[in-house]
């Protein structure tokens, strides 16, 4: 274990999912809150065409997905406004456009495909040292936010027009909700890839919202769960030899189920 | 918790000073109006009532009001200022305002938080609230009768109680002007009798007004002026210093 960690490549993947693992899982409870489930796929999908620009440019594909991932925050949020952000048509409409637009990409600019395949899955133990400071910078930024506007992040989650109502700025509040959390749809591609960024956002929410507390408790108990399935999925990965993001997928799925199946009526939960 | 220079202000003669005046509004959603040439008045002091039938326009006047819906004509004055304009949000914040329904949205809010959320804007953005907005907010949850539910998430109130939470966040914001959309809908006999108590004693403090959207006798039996809103037009329907006058339909 000790030469594994004196591995650069490994510090930088252990740092990574520590700080996703604390800091994604409000992004999740942002999208459970705002009910952006079908949303989220086409952030996924846009950050995927992102990343297919960048290779065909030649760019480092991380921005690139980062940058596609925000027009896509932004173009929902707007939707959103005029209440059609889970309105389904639209955004299956972004997704499969964007899958299909990204194949056509990765066939022209001839991208291999190893490297379409750490697109769509990620590589965590394959984060450069810029990477690892964005994915970590991000972290710190969801932390910092969730800290500081925690009050005005609640008010928007519970009812926007309300916040509004109540003098609160809640179109600003709620866009920064949006962006922010498609920011870290993009940097966690990277992590998991495109197709599996629930892994480090969505299914720690899940086990989180699960246990029905208020906002501050409930972004306490998601970073938990983050932590556990980011770091016990890396364990597994190594253990069995698994690729790491389908394994955290495991383990935070695990940790959902687990979670319902203890809190089923009649075993044992304290409130009907 | 009255706010400072409330009993001054009590000392006015009740209707002296406008708290809502729209003349000559109208209302739609694109291209569909819902209201026309609506004229109507609350003072200090006074309560009056909305009534009508469903998509009568009444909620969409307290959305006007509130600067949610921008009117396609005529004028509208809520404390002076004009909903919707920039400097509005600073009105808001003298308005307590209860919606109607059940709680909104999917993530899980306790009372305690909910009536805090009244004086979120005026802790201002970033901060948290205050010592004396605590003390506020505890006020409140006793007025209400929610001290003892101040930890449950809304979720799990029944409607009568959630209700009571909504105008508590109201009362925590010691507003000068309330608007009560629906507060008694869908509630039995006794949550009804809670809520027009609950409103019967924020009207006995004479410097507050209150705009209220209700078909409940006990409510409109508060009102010193009742609006009836049909489609697209809207009559008073009667006037008086005395709410029971106006509630047995015998306006001066």
């Amino acid at each position: 274990m000790t030469e594994i960690l004196a591995l650069p490549v490994f510090r930088r993947a252990l740092l990574a999912l520590v700080a996703t693992g604390i800091a994604f899982p409000a992004l999740g409870t942002v999208i459970l809150s705002l009910e952006l489930i079908p949303a989220r796929f086409a952030v996924m999908h846009s950050a995927l065409l992102g990343a297919a620009v960048g290779l065909l440019a030649g760019l480092d594909p991380l921005p690139c997905a980062l940058a596609a991932s925000l027009l896509a925050g932004a173009g929902i949020a707007r939707m959103s406004e005029r209440g059609s952000a889970s309105a389904g048509g639209a955004l299956g409409l972004v997704m499969t456009a964007a899958l299909g637009l990204s194949f056509i990409l990765f066939y022209k600019a001839k991208v291999d495909s190893l490297q379409a395949f750490s697109l769509f899955w990620g590589n965590i133990l394959a984060l450069s040292r810029a990477e690892t400071a964005a994915v970590t910078a991000g972290s710190v930024l969801v932390v910092l936010l969730s800290r500081v506007f925690l009050k005005e992040i609640r008010a928007v989650l519970y009812d926007r027009e309300l916040a509004a109502v109540l003098g609160i700025a809640a179109r600003p509040v709620y866009y920064g909700l949006i962006l922010v959390t498609c920011l870290g749809i993009g940097l966690a591609m990277r992590l998991t890839g495109a197709l599996l960024a629930d892994a480090v956002t969505l299914l720690p929410a899940l086990a989180a919202r699960s246990l029905k507390k208020p906002l501050g408790p409930t972004l306490v108990w998601g970073a938990v769960f983050g932590l556990a399935s980011n770091l016990g999925g890396l364990l597994l990965a190594f253990a069995l030899d698994l690729p790491a993001s389908p394994a955290i997928i495991l383990i935070g799925t695990g940790i959902v189920l687990a979670l319902r199946l203890t809190r089923l009526p009649g075993r044992g939960r304290a409130k009907a | 918790m009255p706010r400072p220079g409330a009993e001054a202000q009590s000392e006015d003669t009740p209707g002296d000073r406008d708290l809502v005046r729209a003349e000559g509004l109208d209302l739609g959603y694109g291209p569909v109006p819902v209201l026309r040439s609506v004229r109507l008045r609350l003072g200090t002091g006074e309560v009056c009532g909305i009534r009508g039938p469903n998509g009568a326009g009444k909620s969409s006047f307290l959305k006007a009001c509130l600067g949610l819906l921008p009117p396609t004509a005529g004028t509208l004055r809520v404390l002076g200022g004009e909903p919707g304009t920039r400097g509005f949000r600073a009105v808001l914040g003298r308005i307590g305002y209860v919606p109607q329904g059940k709680p909104p949205g999917a993530l899980r809010v306790t009372v305690r938080e909910v009536v805090g959320m009244g004086l979120y804007g005026r802790a201002g953005v970033g901060r948290p609230l205050r010592p004396e907005d605590r003390e506020a907010v505890e006020a409140a949850l006793e007025a209400a009768g929610l001290a003892d539910l101040s930890e449950t998430p809304v979720q799990e109130l029944s409607g009568g109680q959630y209700q009571r939470a909504s105008l508590a966040r109201a009362m925590a914001m010691d507003p000068e002007l309330y608007f009560l959309d629906e507060p008694t809908t869908h509630l039995d006999a006794r949550g009804r009798r809670d809520i027009a108590a609950l409103v019967g004693r924020i009207a006995a403090r004479r410097s507050v007004g209150i705009l209220l959207v209700s078909h409940d006798p006990d409510l409109l039996a508060l009102c010193h002026r009742v609006y009836e809103f049909d489609t697209r037009r809207v009559r008073e329907l009667c006037t008086s210093s005395d709410p029971g006058r106006v509630a047995r339909g015998k306006p001066e």
